[in-house]
């Protein structure tokens, strides 16, 4: 059970950065950023191939992959989103541009680096015994830096000089502008941030889980899940959602059936949003 | 061009209406200069022009030698050019003392500029981590005055910052003007208030049908007959 526990939080830590990315980008500029999840594909997949290929020691092939989420951060904010912003395209425009770019990095991804799934190494062989049960430590490094990025997002927020910034542009940006803010400024440093919080997430799940070009997508759909599953306002809210959804997993692969993971996943998820609409609108009625 | 700053022969027109109709003046470093009218003067969209907020038909804005013209809000405010609304504005997510701090974007945000974003709450009788939600329609107007205060701007234009204003706010409002005049800071006061205006104000400017109609110290103003006609009333 507390291994399972372990296993549930650790997946679900790749979930809550996405999720933490998706409200970040979301509160400050209006984006809902699909990319998101291509950031941990592309870090993960390009780190795996830079430690197996070119045979870089792991920690170098990590920073190489978590610069290629950086770098595809920027580009998507540089060469997309801003642009976008600037002529003022619709929201469905922004949105479905962030979900072209999903897909190029994925095919690029194919391109590039193969179909083959890949693994990195972990960043330690080692085991702990945590309640009479041995863990692999990347599980616990996983879940302790998803922990202090978290931490790290939400003191960002509430000490910093870019995080009181981003709080006002979330909440007015028209009278941000007029405060010497700039808005699309803001918006673009929320987007590179969390693309380099997805890639963290992707090379500390690639030793555990496999690296493939086509997990963008589902990194994107499951970190979207877990920022509305913990109310899409919040990074508190968002890590919830994510470990939630990691624990859900977990038990219902070890309890229910590991071929039908996703779809009992996905049904529940559904009813959890159906349930949630009827009750939000039962408490309008009132 | 001489003067802090240069609106030169600004022209607005909104389809058919003429909102801003050949307005041409300056405004010297650490005047304190009102603006009146009567409503659809122009006065806002006058202001609107100057912080980059509404683009002009003719004409060009310079400050401080800087061709201003068409420049975005932020660029604007970065110069230190700063303006409040009619509206307070204020972030109702953020505390009273971030709300001010918020108006000094772009500085650094030191230890130093926190301490004096609680002394201003203070001189207003605020509590620095009380939130918008507890303040009073006045207050909230007082806090967006605060928060152009403590970004040290050359130049500061504030849109009716006394409308629905306690007797007792409106003295802690002209103790804002005072420090504004202090710090050096050049300031425009667009007011209905006209006994504020004369109070503070070196110069009065006074607007009509998009129009400037007169430019002139306060005893002047009040003396002169289009402005009585226009704005003053006859009675």
């Amino acid at each position: 059970m507390a291994d399972l526990t372990f296993i549930g939080l650790s997946l679900g830590s790749v979930y809550a950065l996405v999720a933490i990315g998706f409200i970040l980008v979301y509160r400050t500029s209006g984006v809902l950023n699909f990319a998101q999840g291509g950031f941990v594909m592309v870090a993960g997949l390009l780190g795996a191939w830079m430690a197996e290929q070119v045979k870089l020691p792991v920690a170098v092939a990590a920073v190489v992959g978590i610069g290629a989420a950086f770098l595809a951060g920027g580009l998507l904010a540089v060469g997309v989103v801003i642009p976008l912003w600037r002529r003022r395209a619709p929201e469905f425009e922004i949105i479905l541009a962030t979900l072209l770019f999903l897909l190029g990095m994925e095919n690029v991804s194919l391109n590039l680096l193969g179909s083959q799934p890949r693994s990195l190494p972990p960043v330690s062989e080692a085991r702990l015994w945590l309640g009479g049960i041995s863990l692999p430590a990347q599980y616990l490094l996983l879940f302790a830096v998803t922990l202090l990025l978290a931490y790290f997002s939400h003191q960002l927020l509430r000490r910093t000089d870019l995080g009181l910034a981003m709080r006002a542009v979330a909440e007015n940006p028209e009278v941000s502008r007029i405060l010497g803010i700039d808005p699309q400024r803001v918006g673009a440093l929320a987007i590179v941030g969390t693309a380099i919080l997805g890639g963290v997430g992707g090379v500390l799940i690639a030793p555990i889980q496999y690296a493939a070009f086509n997990l963008g997508v589902v990194y994107s759909v499951k970190g979207f899940t877990a920022a509305i599953l913990g109310g899409f306002s919040s990074v508190g809210g968002a890590l919830a959602g994510g470990l939630l959804l990691g624990l859900l997993e977990a038990f219902t692969a070890r309890y229910v059936s590991s071929v039908y993971l996703d779809s009992i996943v996905l049904m529940i998820l559904l009813l959890n949003l159906v349930v949630r609409a009827r009750r939000l609108q039962t408490s309008e009625l009132k | 061009m001489s003067g802090l700053l240069v609106v030169d022969r600004v022209t607005k027109r909104f389809g058919g209406i003429t909102a801003l109709d050949g307005v041409s003046f300056r405004l010297q470093a650490g005047e304190t200069v009102g603006l009146i009218g009567p409503n659809g003067a122009g006065k806002s969209t006058l202001i609107g022009v100057v912080s980059g907020f509404i683009p002009p038909t003719v004409g060009r804005v310079h400050f401080g030698g800087v061709d201003i013209t068409g420049w975005p809000p932020h660029r604007v405010a970065n110069l230190g050019l700063r303006r409040t609304f009619q509206a307070a504005n204020v972030f109702h997510g953020l505390n009273l003392e971030e709300n001010v701090l918020i108006g000094a974007a772009g500085l650094s945000w030191s230890a130093q500029l926190r301490g004096e974003a609680r002394r201003i709450l203070e001189s207003l009788r605020l509590e620095p981590k009380a939130y918008p939600a507890a303040l009073t329609a006045g207050q909230l107007r007082l806090l967006a005055v605060a928060r152009a205060l403590v970004a040290r701007p050359r130049l500061v234009m504030l849109d009716e910052p006394a409308a629905g204003l306690s007797g007792a706010e409106l003295e802690l409002l002209g103790k804002l003007l005072e420090r504004f005049r202090l710090d050096g800071t050049t300031v425009l006061l667009i007011e209905h208030n006209v006994s504020l205006v004369f109070a503070h104000c070196n110069r009065v400017l006074v607007l009509d049908l998009g129009r400037l109609i007169v430019d002139g110290p306060p005893a002047q103003v009040a003396m002169d007959r289009r402005v009585v006609e226009a704005y003053l009333g006859t009675g």
